[in-house]
């Protein structure tokens, strides 16, 4: 029986070559009837690439002061148009309107909303007799 | 002797432009990327096609190749994608035109016959193996590559792709076996 695989010594690393079947297979190359297949192949990749590679290498040749340039052409516009706007903010009659201030204590503003004094009361002095004073009422 | 640029040397160059670097990779990767779109395509001109462009696309996306390094198995992946999309493509299309660019087939005087007798059984077995199997027995038995190499440029295990290889071989040999024209070929190789 033909042997078919080459197979290496270990066996397990690589089946090897299978030389007739290769031979075969070459028959799926296109160079077999056209020699020059995979220059033309190359060469069609190539001036379809052709654009997008001049493009990197043009990012790439730029310099320090091509990009403050380009980056000059965008942000002085823009820095003009925001100190434009807050001038006019400034100037509009809101800005202008004087501003009413109400000074409040921070007690005050603790007890606002409290109606009975209940804190106070329970830490006076006389807070014990009153607690006294409850439970003789209530027991 | 200079040591050959490494993928992931050229891939920084091209991503700069470098036209030689993308010109190399584009070379070196040829016909890997052919061999895989044939077997997702089944037929030589959507794999021209499909190959031809994926280079392309990775040039594009070039920025998105994370490891340069593994260029390969990035790009089989972009072929096998665009093979795929090319058929789904292909099958809502009238199948029987050919798209421009289709190599030109002249005849030869010598073994055009046998060539052509020979590659009919091969499209016609490799069409029976599952895509995976078509992939590897191409890769290793056309393209030269070794179980490693596709081990890690198809993300597969290297034992998988050993057992693939000789299932696909298995299959492949016995249906060459049984048709005529082919002892011959093996004679002559012997």
């Amino acid at each position: 029986m033909m042997d078919w695989l080459k197979q290496d010594a270990a066996g397990a690393e690589d089946l090897g070559e299978d030389m007739v079947l290769a031979e075969a297979l070459r028959s799926l190359d296109p160079a077999t009837e056209d020699p020059n297949y995979w220059l033309r192949f190359r060469s069609w990749v190539m001036s379809e690439a052709a654009f997008e590679l001049a493009r990197r290498r043009r990012i790439v040749e730029l310099s320090v002061e091509d990009v403050l340039a380009s980056w000059s052409r965008t942000l002085l516009p823009v820095a003009m148009a925001a100190a434009v706007a807050a001038v006019a903010f400034i100037r509009s009659p809101q800005a202008d309107a004087p501003t009413v201030v109400t000074v409040v204590g921070v007690e005050e503003l603790l007890v606002a909303e409290v109606r009975e004094e209940t804190q106070p009361v329970l830490l006076s002095p006389d807070a014990a007799a009153g607690i006294v004073a409850f439970a003789s009422d209530v027991y | 002797m200079t040591d050959a640029p490494t993928d992931g040397e050229l891939v920084r160059l091209a991503l700069n432009g470098n036209e030689q670097a993308f010109g190399q990779l584009v070379e070196r990767y040829q016909r890997p990327a052919y061999a895989v779109a044939y077997s997702v395509t089944g037929r030589h001109e959507d794999a021209e096609d499909a190959a031809q462009e994926s280079f392309l696309v990775a040039l594009d996306r070039l920025e998105e190749c994370r490891n340069p390094d593994r260029f390969g198995g990035w790009l089989m992946t972009i072929v096998r994608n665009r093979s795929k999309n090319l058929i789904r493509r292909e099958s809502l299309r009238d199948t029987d035109q050919v798209p421009p660019g289709a190599r030109s087939r002249a005849p030869t005087p010598d073994r055009v016959a046998e060539v052509l007798q020979i590659r009919e059984m091969l499209e016609q077995a490799l069409s029976e193996l599952p895509e995976v199997q078509r992939q590897i027995v191409l890769l290793h038995d056309l393209e030269g590559w070794k179980h490693r190499e596709i081990a890690e440029r198809l993300e597969l295990p290297s034992g998988t792709v050993r057992s693939h290889l000789h299932f696909a071989r298995k299959a492949l040999r016995k249906a060459l076996e049984g048709r005529p024209g082919v002892p011959d070929l093996v004679r002559k190789v012997q």
